[in-house]
């Protein structure tokens, strides 16, 4: 007989990227379907189909958490900031050094210079949705300025392939604060519904 | 103001099948229905975002059941339309005919 264990992965995913106030009733639902001899694939098509849904409808509900963050990359003046003779000698004192010293040096001048920008954008998100905790502003920070790190070390080694300057400055080197500050958005106000919660009627 | 409340195609088509269904329809049995019906799968995920929406607008209540083996423990979510919402379902009915009858390509086909 056909197991009715349906694929870890799969329900894995499930568990975390659904609606939370639909995911028992509807993770019951697939294992019942799942009971009756349904596939493993339409399992996966199943739970890609909830996130999928999830995903679009977190979108249209927080729609804010996408187009500040575009707003606020749109805003800033990256040729401006990579002309500007200052900010060049202090990046420049790093680069010079030995690698990978120079490496480290060039990745951390410029997501410190994102995290502010991401600071005060957060701020000023978390102060106008007023949805600030203490807790979850540090840890979404945290997980931002991993973002920034990591994603500065990508725009960095990605400089060794020849391609326009101006994808760098216009495209490339606002990804990591754009990620950064969406994820961040995300992870202040997950908790907080942006619609009226409908609670369950208790069965009588 | 009309407190009219728009319906979109799968919500429509959800809220029927609910109302075919009965009292206590969940996502399962609607989702079949549909199937069965109109010839087409549709995801539980989406059924599910569409009785949310219902849900928001105040068309569909929901409770929630006993959770059963076969579901790995977990509870059903039983959903009925309510007054309002059959009053909408009726309403775009109504609508609906009316822009029928005026399509003159429609006109001669089976009936």
């Amino acid at each position: 007989m056909k197991s009715s264990r349906p694929p870890i992965l799969a329900a894995w995913l499930l568990e975390r990227l659904t609606q939370r106030q639909n995911r028992e009733a509807l993770a019951g639902d697939l294992l019942e379907e799942r009971s009756q001899g349904r596939s493993d694939m339409w399992f996966w098509r199943q739970v890609v189909a909830a996130i999928t849904v999830n995903c679009l409808g977190e979108l249209r509900r927080r729609w804010i958490v996408v187009v500040f963050p575009l707003v606020v990359c749109a805003t800033v003046p990256w040729i401006q900031l990579f002309h500007n003779v200052r900010f060049l000698s202090f990046l420049m004192v790093g680069i010079q050094l030995r690698w990978p010293v120079s490496f480290l040096v060039g990745i951390a001048v410029m997501s410190a210079f994102q995290a502010a920008i991401l600071l005060v954008a957060l701020a000023s998100y978390v102060l106008a949705s007023k949805s600030f905790h203490s807790r979850s502003f540090l840890i979404a920070f945290s997980v931002a300025l991993l973002v920034l790190v990591l994603g500065n070390a990508g725009v960095t080694i990605s400089q060794l392939i020849p391609l326009p300057r101006l994808l760098f400055y216009y495209v490339l080197w606002r990804l990591p604060l754009f990620f950064g500050l969406v994820l961040s958005m995300w992870m202040v106000t997950r908790h907080v519904s942006p619609h009226k919660a409908i609670p369950y009627q208790v069965p009588g | 103001m009309s407190d009219h409340t728009y319906l979109g195609g799968l919500e429509l088509t959800v809220m029927l099948a609910l109302l075919r269904l009965g009292e206590d329809a969940y996502g399962v049995p609607i989702s079949r229905e549909i199937e069965r019906q109109s010839g087409r799968e549709v995801a539980l995920g989406s059924v599910y975002a569409a009785l949310e929406r219902l849900q928001e607008k105040g068309l569909v209540s929901s409770h929630q059941g006993e959770p059963t083996a076969a579901r790995g423990g977990r509870a059903k979510r039983y959903f009925r339309a309510t007054s309002r919402g059959l009053r909408e379902v009726r309403e775009m009915r109504q609508a609906l005919m009316k822009l029928w009858r005026g399509v003159r390509k429609l006109r001669g086909e089976a009936t």
